[in-house]
């Protein structure tokens, strides 16, 4: 009786292995790079309905967070601005700029400017800036150099890594309080750092939660 | 040779296989049923027409392909974060605000602090600034807030299926006013749910002054009055019962549900707790101890140290027993111990068990009281009243809150004066009679003989239905007013938002049916003066 399978298929049981384990690795690879927050939202930029420039405001002017966001060290929440503070200025400065018509119109109609939120966590985390903003952690630590940003975008990752690296040895981020604000404070070495963290977290017992509950309530 | 084989004769099931049947009625095959999945689907499964179903299933089937491509289901959605445009005063996103207020009812305005979002009322909780309530609500202020946002509330005024303005529900009743006034209230009657704001009893006096001959009723179905009207009856004064369980050694119950139901529960309830909680075995002695006498298991009941079950028809019976079996262990002798004993001639009930608790009442005078359910009959009351003073209770550990003067007809009143045909416009204030007033009075039929029925009323109801205009109510949570809790402590009613609805504050449509020129609530409510 003449063979069914020709000579070659007795290889094929191993190609079908090689090939399996090949695409599972190259699945795994794909989804940890490709799937994880730290590629999908770094660099997320979306465009804004006003092209608030940080940078020009911040770097070029000396403008303080709180001007802004006056509420980052009393609240969860760190607020947007409303219209009323940028005509502040800009009911003198650049007061027919085109760029700035949307202020100008939710200034005079009471509507709010629709600004595209560009930070998010999930609902099952619980997040609060002025815990942190209160205990010397700097704005820059997780949301970088906005002050240098003409528009901002998502500098970091925001996962649950992210959070937990800082958690796990505050030490290493933690600066002086009025230090916060002020995006280009740097320790002058990286030992200094170190020394003056561990201080600062014996000296306020600064006890970040580890624990899931502390950040899924 | 050849031998014959005889083939025999296949049968129709060699040819076929065995024949399988899912149904008699496929077995007996059945015509209709031969017809019936011929056609596939059953009726009613109707075909597109024009279009096959394979043929639709393609065309969905590649759209969805065509909608992944973009992979549109996978990008971030877009959000917005919307700041105010001139952002408020004392507002800080993300921070809750609390405003003091109170949750109005019939006998109890209980003190609360709502928490608020941005003026959104979230949660409502005790005030703890009122001591003897210590930050505590009970189960209808904590669910008051719902009742803001229920789908269900009334958003419009209107005259029967018409929606009508609040601009027509102002002449309307500057209407009634201007058509009562010569007539000094002749032919207009009210029916209100009982408050405790002395804002609305002022407003009241004033309608009371301008239309004598009105009626005012106020109903509540279910009420807390007995106590106050066996005082009345007994001392000619509103006087109000206060229970101070701090002070009390022995309680007797006598179908009172006083921890849970019976007004005044969130101090009791305290207060009870205090006398109960001990450290060792050593300061047992100083535990109160609770003699309950009830139908029901109550809550009350629960914590009892020795329950007697007994219906709530045989309590009268049970207390004369009690004012005898006290009269005997003073010794007094007294007439009445004769007549109580006719009434109570046949009720089957332990008498150990009430001397035993006579006795220990009596070896705690001035530290021991007895309560009874404000369901009761105002007989009942009149006893415990008088049992209280033979305890020496009267004064130690219950006293006696004195309660302005103020007069209301029952329903039943109001009843009799409808029946007579002499209403000509009914209003009727919050309640639901027609759902819930007493049966006897036939309550339906009496309206519907009204020749106007204005309702004011939070939601569209059985009673809106047989109204001829409904007014929409506001929630007290968006309403100015005042009142008094158990105590007769003036608390405040703030508004804590702005009414989500087109809605009338109680207040103010009284004031403009009194025609007060001024009938804006917050301002009503300032004249008082606190
Ligand atoms: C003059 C006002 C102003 C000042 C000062 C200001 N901001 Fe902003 N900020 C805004 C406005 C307006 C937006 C929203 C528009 C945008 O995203 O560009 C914003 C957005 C942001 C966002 C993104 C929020 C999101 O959508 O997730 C971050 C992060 C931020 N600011 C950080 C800072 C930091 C850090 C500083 C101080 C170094 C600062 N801002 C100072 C006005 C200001
Ligand atoms: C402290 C004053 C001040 C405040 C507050 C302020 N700005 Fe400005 N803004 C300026 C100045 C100064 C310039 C630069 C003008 C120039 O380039 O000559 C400017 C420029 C701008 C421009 C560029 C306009 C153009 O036509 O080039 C935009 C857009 C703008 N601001 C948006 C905002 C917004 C949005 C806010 C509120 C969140 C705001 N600014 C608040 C001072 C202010
Ligand atoms: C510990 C990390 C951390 C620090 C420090 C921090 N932020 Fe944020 N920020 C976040 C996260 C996480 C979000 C997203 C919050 C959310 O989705 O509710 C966010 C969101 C924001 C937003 C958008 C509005 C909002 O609350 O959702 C603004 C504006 C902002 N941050 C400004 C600031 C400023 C200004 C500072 C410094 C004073 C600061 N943040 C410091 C983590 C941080
Ligand atoms: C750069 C350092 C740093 C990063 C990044 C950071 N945290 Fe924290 N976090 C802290 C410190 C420090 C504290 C402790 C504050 C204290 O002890 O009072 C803290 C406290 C907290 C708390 C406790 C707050 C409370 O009310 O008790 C929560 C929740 C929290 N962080 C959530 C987060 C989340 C979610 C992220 C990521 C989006 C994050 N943190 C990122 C430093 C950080
Ligand atoms: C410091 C705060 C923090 C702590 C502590 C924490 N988480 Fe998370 N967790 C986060 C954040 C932030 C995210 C959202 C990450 C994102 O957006 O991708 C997250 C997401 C998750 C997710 C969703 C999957 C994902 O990665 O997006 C799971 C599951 C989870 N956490 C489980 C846990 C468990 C289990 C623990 C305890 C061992 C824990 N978390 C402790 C902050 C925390």
């Amino acid at each position: 009786m003449a063979n069914i399978f020709p000579k070659w298929s007795n290889s094929i049981p191993k190609q079908i292995i090689i090939a399996a384990a090949l695409i599972t690795i190259a699945l795994t690879l794909g989804a940890t790079y490709y799937a994880t927050p730290k590629y999908l939202r770094v660099g997320y930029q979306p465009i804004q309905p006003v092209a608030f420039d940080h940078s020009l405001h911040i770097d070029q002017l000396g403008m303080d967070c709180r001007y802004c966001h006056t509420f980052v060290d009393r609240s969860e929440h760190s607020n947007i601005p409303d219209s009323a503070t940028c005509m502040n200025c800009h009911n003198q400065i650049k007061r027919d700029s085109p760029a700035l018509a949307p202020i100008r119109e939710s200034w005079s109609t009471g509507k709010p400017v629709p600004w595209v939120r560009i930070h998010k966590t999930p609902d099952y985390v619980f997040f609060n800036h002025a815990v942190h903003v209160n205990r010397g952690i700097s704005c820059l630590e997780c949301h970088g150099k906005v002050d240098e940003m003409e528009v901002v975008y998502h500098a970091k990752s925001h996962s649950m890594k992210f959070c937990l690296e800082c958690h796990r040895n505050p030490e290493a981020y933690i600066r002086p309080v009025d230090k916060v604000f002020d995006l280009d404070w740097m320790p002058d070495s990286e030992e200094q750092q170190l020394i003056m963290g561990k201080e600062m977290v014996h000296n306020w017992k600064v006890n970040p939660p580890q624990s899931c509950s502390g950040c899924h309530r | 040779m050849k031998s014959k084989v005889i083939e025999p004769k296949l049968v129709n099931e060699e040819i076929t296989g065995p024949r399988y049947w899912r149904s008699l009625d496929e077995l007996i095959e059945n015509p209709e049923f031969k017809n019936f999945i011929e056609k596939e689907f059953p009726l009613g499964a109707s075909e597109l027409a024009g279009v096959n179903r394979r043929h639709f299933i393609k065309i969905m089937a590649a759209s969805f392909a065509a909608a992944g491509m973009g992979m549109a289901g996978c990008r971030r959605p877009i959000q917005h974060i919307l700041p105010y445009s001139k952002q408020p005063e004392n507002v800080i996103p993300g921070v809750p605000v609390y405003y003091a207020s109170s949750h109005p009812s019939a006998k109890d305005n209980q003190p609360i602090l709502v928490e608020t979002h941005q003026h959104r009322p979230s949660k409502i909780e005790g005030n703890s600034k009122y001591s003897p309530y210590g930050g505590t609500t009970d189960i209808f202020t904590q669910a008051s807030i719902l009742d803001l946002y229920d789908p269900d509330r009334s958003t419009k005024s209107s005259k029967g299926t018409q929606s009508i303005s609040q601009g027509m529900v102002y002449d309307l009743l500057q209407n009634i006013h201007a058509k009562f006034l010569s007539t000094e209230g002749q032919g207009l009657a009210f029916l209100a749910d009982q408050s405790t704001s002395p804002t609305r009893a002022r407003i009241v006096k004033e309608i009371k002054r301008i239309f004598p001959r009105s009626t005012w009723a106020e109903y509540e179905p279910v009420n807390f009055d007995n106590p106050e009207i066996a005082a009345r009856r007994l001392f000619g004064r509103r006087l109000r019962p206060q229970y101070h369980f701090t002070k009390t050694k022995r309680i007797l119950s006598l179908d009172a549900d006083f921890l849970n139901i019976e007004p005044g529960k969130l101090a009791n309830s305290r207060d009870f707790a205090i006398k109960r909680r001990v450290k060792n075995s050593k300061e047992a002695t100083k535990m109160n101890r609770l003699y309950q006498v009830e139908s029901n298991f109550s809550v009350t009941g629960a914590m009892a140290d020795h329950r007697l079950r007994l219906s709530s028809g045989q309590i009268p019976a049970f207390t004369a027993l009690l004012v005898i079996e006290l009269l005997r262990q003073k010794s007094i002798q007294s007439p009445l111990s004769e007549e109580l004993k006719k009434k109570a001639s046949n009720l089957d009930t332990n008498p150990h068990w009430i001397q035993e608790c006579v006795t220990d009442l009596l070896a705690h005078p001035g530290k021991s009281v007895v309560t009874a359910g404000s369901h009761q009959p105002v007989e009942v009351h009149e006893l415990v009243y008088f049992i209280n003073d033979l305890l020496d209770a009267n004064g130690h550990t219950v006293t006696y809150l004195n309660i302005p003067n103020y007069s209301a007809s029952t329903i039943q009143d109001l009843g009799v004066n409808l029946e007579n045909g002499r209403i000509e416009t009914l209003i009727i204030i919050g309640g639901n009679p027609v759902y819930n007033a007493p049966h006897d009075l036939n309550w339906l039929e009496l309206q519907k003989s009204v020749n106007e029925v204005i309702r004011y009323g939070y939601f569209f109801d059985e009673t809106s239905i047989e109204a001829t205009y409904h007014i929409s109510a506001t929630h007290y949570l968006e309403s100015w007013s005042d009142g008094r809790t158990f105590d007769g402590t003036i608390v405040p009613v703030q508004p804590m938002i702005r009414p989500l609805f087109e809605g009338m504050q109680e207040l103010e449509l009284l004031a403009r049916l009194a025609g007060i020129k001024k009938a804006d609530p917050y301002t009503l409510v300032k004249k008082n003066n606190y």
